[in-house]
């Protein structure tokens, strides 16, 4: 065996036992595995929403359109073989000799869907439905009072019902996609004569095909869309924002980064104490002839070997607790995706890197140690300043990599280096200051004073990273709190989880009345729908730029409504309500997304006749209230004159669940939709992702308690030297432990306070810009920041010195 | 004519001072010691004597080129270390220098025949094994060979790294202060071996001490005060 090699692995047994390399083993044990438990959930909570997301369009990508979609479209697809389908959806009455209720029909081709799949009884189904037959709802055939095998009216012509649809991709948009359902082929649907020019009819293109495909599809589609066409990519943020999942796996991804940050820190400062108690071995090993590049192979072989244990220990800890997780939730994800390679290795891979970033720096210097140091006691560290430059410039190459995204990743950075820097700095001011106020109080406060004057580039870096540590915690605590405050508060114990849409202003006051008898609270809404086209009476194409042109809202008919008082969804955030001053309220989204303020008028194009109406107030709406929800609000006698519905929603109990079977055979043409399920699956998704959150935070915890001792750790043997020191010269142990003591003690009081002031900023900074959530004060943050952290810089500071009797003392000078 | 056989180390005009930055002066720098001259002899042993703080450490690194000077030049064997580049230096330093320090300086981790054998090891040398069997059945430690640092005591540790040092066969060898931690005693027996050997393999010794009665066992010795380097008559 080469001797290099030979003398490596008798280093690498006899270190691992090191305080200071157990230490930085640890760090990287904890962050390989923290890292690893946040990528593998958060990306797999990502790739299970995205293939959720597609298995609910059922496509990767769908190309929408109020006319028919040219065929050269699908032929385009077919020569880049991708898979590709068209589907028209309108709505029709489906009937039975004896009633007809109004369904979503989906004329549909071969293959269908692209994505996802039909699920009917009986299970076995050709894969579109035989001609002349139908698939329907099972809500269909109740309000009909049909069976398998009856016959079903559609248009001209008469369908065989061989299916019940369970489950189906692809439902449609909007209100649509809760009539019963119906599907059939669509080379059937012409002898029906429902469809004839001029007929509202959606059409879509559905494809499939993987992520690159897809993104060049919708790049080359984009410019090529004419009025009515619209692009819908499963896995574009827009489609998962702002979803529960989507928080949580963004909560997941910050989470790693900050364990990434904490990792890095932890590893560097036991770097630095570990290359630091080398110099000695480095000097002797160059005397006998070794050259620095051997002696760097060690060291870097020894790093290796170390980051292989730590990888191979904590990625199987990590993916086991991952699993943990995975088994909560998946079963409330339905196609858990499965783990991708990618998400395994990210994190060893990024502490490999992390690991040779910090540490070849800090372990060159040792390749040029003198071997004068054996001649002389030299302490001095060669540990440049333009190393920790080059390492926060390294490491935030890292993170960007890990992140995504630069700009995320560089500004989070930034942000924890002034802030840290910031820290430091105030802390030992503050320290100063207290200590001068403590002269002649205490006895102790002239040693405390020079105790400071020695420690006070330690001080700074100590306090820095301490607060920043401390602060970090406590956003991830808060943080955590307030989404899952968040998250439930979408769903308070009695929401609304029964809507009845298609109510006929006939039907209002009967349907009302029969609420009333069922002790069921509902207050109904009118709807009246209209579409926005003059913005200051100019034509919305005239005044909007080409962005905000493509607004959504401006290309499909709203819901409008009128009420005399906003119900408590909506809260005003400019301009006023009055019920007699004519005027419209329009949603905040809406009014920044077209860049309307108060005093712009409105003009919408209602039931062919054009209102035009002065914006008297804009609103915050909250769309998580499972109440019926509107971008805009007209005052009382504006909209009164139009065709009008209604619109409900209200909460059935367990107790009066036969009451919503009772409705729909009340009132045969009102479409109930049932979201009690989807209301009881969200509501466990939720606990199940409160309870991941906090092994996060649990774990997090630990490496955060782990750096303390780690900063404690630093500098340990100068302490001991000090104590040493003050104890030949006459103090007493207790005196020594006192100043000790009173030195944490203080440190810790400071810490925490500008922890709390940093948590505060983070935390305001982060519910504005990364979760969406109301920006709110955290007074318990205040109080027990302090405390938190004076009794555990003092209890650990207690637990890492040890008591020294005078002998050991005598021993310790000695020794140098 | 018969050639002269060049010197083991030949120190000229050798300067050693420091910038006032690191030391805090104001004064301009400090100087150690100036013009200092040293011609040594092959085989020659040669003691370096002085109170603390007079710069010994300081010209014993200079003498090895473990330091530069801050003006004159040392050649060792006729060879300017320090016109050769950092790998050559090194190499020439492995082969031909050889040191005792004070505080041993032992690798916990290995045996006291690992610890011997290690700087051929790292020259690649074959028989390492064998070699380093040898020295330390000659410093006494046969018995001992397969024991840690951590169970030797404090001679025995001193008595491995004087195998250690004279394993490579160097031709220069640097003595530190090498009994500065033993009791006379074993200090006495040290220094036995650490003569008998240099005679032994003809190497140069250069000692370090602040013991007069152990330096006047060298050849020659110098004393080092207030800058001056004076030959003191043994």
């Amino acid at each position: 065996m080469n001797p290099v090699w030979r003398l490596a692995a008798k280093q690498i047994r006899s270190q691992w036992r090191r305080s200071d390399w157990l230490t930085l083993m640890l760090s990287l044990f904890m962050m390989i595995t923290l890292v690893t438990l946040l990528t593998t959930t958060s990306d797999r909570l990502y790739q299970s929403l995205t293939a959720q997301s597609a298995d609910i369009l059922g496509a990767d990508l769908v190309l929408r359109s109020h006319s028919p979609i040219a065929a050269d479209k699908l032929l385009q697809l077919q020569t880049l073989q991708l898979k590709a389908s068209i589907v028209t959806q309108f709505i029709s009455m489906a009937e039975s000799e004896e009633a007809s209720v109004l369904s979503t029909i989906r004329a549909i081709n071969n293959p269908y869907p692209v994505r996802g799949k039909i699920t009917t009884e009986p299970s076995s189904h050709p894969a579109i439905p035989a001609s002349g037959s139908v698939w329907v709802d099972n809500s269909l055939l109740s309000r009909l009072e049909l069976k398998l095998g009856d016959t079903l009216l559609l248009g001209y012509s008469e369908f065989l019902i061989s299916h019940i649809l369970l489950d189906s991709p692809d439902r449609g948009s909007g209100f649509s996609n809760f009539n019963p359902q119906v599907i059939m082929r669509e080379d059937q649907l012409q002898a029906t004569g429902i469809i004839a020019p001029g007929s509202r009819a959606n059409y879509r293109l559905l494809v499939r095909g993987n992520k690159q495909q897809i993104s060049q599809l919708q790049a080359q589609w984009k410019g090529q869309l004419s009025k009515g066409q619209r692009l819908i990519n499963a896995s574009d943020d827009s489609q998962l924002d702002g979803s529960s999942v989507a928080n949580a796996s963004r909560y997941l991804k910050l989470s790693a980064l900050l364990s990434l940050l904490l990792g890095a820190v932890a590893i560097l400062l036991s770097l630095q104490r570990y290359s630091s108690d080398q110099r000695t071995r480095s000097a002797l090993l160059l005397s006998l002839g070794m050259t620095p590049r051997q002696l760097l192979y060690i060291y870097s072989l020894q790093l290796f070997v170390g980051w292989l244990a730590a990888a191979l220990l904590g990625t199987l800890i990590g993916l086991g607790l991952h699993q943990l997780i995975a088994n909560q939730i998946g079963d409330y994800l339905p196609n858990i995706a499965s783990l991708s390679p990618l998400s395994v290795f990210t994190s060893p891979l990024l502490a490999l890197a992390i690991l040779f970033i910090l540490g070849l720096p800090t372990l060159l210097p040792l390749g040029k140690v003198s071997i004068l140091q054996m001649l002389r006691n030299e302490k001095q560290l060669s540990t440049k300043r333009w190393h920790y430059v080059s390492c926060a410039a390294l490491l935030l190459v890292a993170i960007s990599l890990y992140m995504g995204s630069i700009l995320l990743a560089s500004g989070i950075t930034l942000l924890l280096l002034v802030l840290g820097s910031l820290a430091g700095f105030s802390a030992q001011r503050m320290l100063v200051f207290a200590v001068t106020k403590l002269q002649g109080r205490i006895a102790l406060a002239p040693l405390l004073k020079l105790r400071l004057r020695q420690q006070r580039h330690w001080h700074k870096l100590q306090a820095g990273v301490f607060s920043l540590l401390l602060a970090i915690m406590a956003v991830l605590f808060f943080v955590r709190g307030d989404l899952i405050e968040q998250w439930q508060s979408q769903l308070p114990k009695d929401s609304p989880n029964h809507f009845a849409i298609n109510i006929q202003p006939w039907e209002k006051d009967r349907l009302q009345q029969w609420m009333l008898d069922q002790q069921i609270k509902a207050k109904l809404y009118p709807i009246v729908r209209g579409r926005i086209n003059q913005v200051n009476n100019k034509p919305v194409k005239q005044v909007l730029s080409t962005e905000q042109n493509h607004t959504r809202a401006l290309h499909r008919e709203l819901n409008l409504t009128w009420q005399t008082q906003l119900t408590d969804a909506n809260s005003i955030i400019a301009g006023s309500w009055d019920p007699l001053i004519a005027g419209v309220s329009i949603e905040q989204g809406l009014s920044e997304s077209l860049g309307l303020k108060v005093g712009d008028t409105l003009g919408l194009s209602i039931a062919g006749e054009q209102l035009v109406t002065p914006i008297t107030s804009i609103r915050k709406v909250n769309w998580g209230s499972f109440k019926p929800n509107f971008f805009l609000i007209y005052t009382p006698n504006l909209l009164e004159q139009f065709p009008s519905t209604y619109i409900t929603s209200f909460n059935i109990n367990e107790q009066q669940r036969d009451k919503s079977t009772l409705l729909v055979k009340t009132f045969p043409t009102i479409t109930l939709i049932d979201i009690d399920k989807l209301f009881k699956q969200a509501q466990d998704i939720i606990n199940k992702l409160a309870d991941s959150a906090s092994v996060v935070m649990l774990l997090t915890l630990f490496s955060g308690i782990l750096m303390l001792f780690t900063i404690l750790q630093q500098e340990l043997a100068q302490r001991r030297y000090e104590g040493a020191l003050l104890q030949t010269l006459g103090a007493s142990e207790r005196q020594t432990r006192q100043l000790d003591l009173l030195e944490f003690l203080l440190l810790g009081a400071t810490c925490g306070s500008i922890a709390a002031i940093i948590a505060e900023l983070l935390l305001a900074l982060m519910s504005a810009r990364l979760f969406n959530l109301p920006v709110i004060a955290h007074p318990l943050l205040w109080i027990s920041l302090p405390i938190i952290a004076t009794v555990t810089f003092t209890l650990i500071g207690n637990l890492v010195r040890s008591k020294l009797s005078l002998s050991q003392c005598y021993g310790l000078l000695k020794a140098g | 004519m018969q050639s002269v056989p060049p010197l083991a180390i030949d120190a000229q005009r050798l300067s050693k001072s420091f910038p006032s930055s690191t030391t805090g002066s104001l004064d301009g720098d400090i100087s150690l010691f100036s013009n200092l001259d040293l011609q040594i002899n092959k085989g020659e042993s040669v003691a370096i004597i002085g109170p603390s703080g007079t710069g010994k450490s300081t010209l014993l690194s200079l003498l090895a080129c473990l330091d530069t000077p801050t003006s004159g030049s040392v050649t060792l064997s006729g060879v300017d270390l320090n016109a050769l580049g950092q790998e050559q230096k090194a190499a020439w330093r492995a082969k031909n220098i050889s040191f005792v320090f004070q505080s041993f300086h032992l690798l916990p981790e290995l045996t006291a025949l690992e610890n011997t054998q290690l700087p051929l090891d790292i020259q690649g040398t074959k028989n390492s094994e064998q070699q380093a069997q040898q020295w330390l059945q000659a410093v006494g430690l046969e018995p001992r060979v397969n024991h840690f640092p951590a169970q030797l005591s404090g001679g025995e540790q001193q008595r491995v790294a004087i195998a250690r040092a004279f394993v490579t066969q160097p031709t220069l060898l640097f003595a530190d202060e090498p009994t500065g931690n033993l009791d006379t005693n074993t200090g006495d027996k040290i220094i036995d071996l650490l003569f008998n050997f240099s005679a032994k393999t003809q190497a140069t010794l250069v000692l370090i001490t602040h013991d007069k009665h152990l330096a006047s066992r060298c050849d020659r010795m110098f004393s080092l005060a207030d800058g001056q380097l004076t030959e003191a008559v043994n």
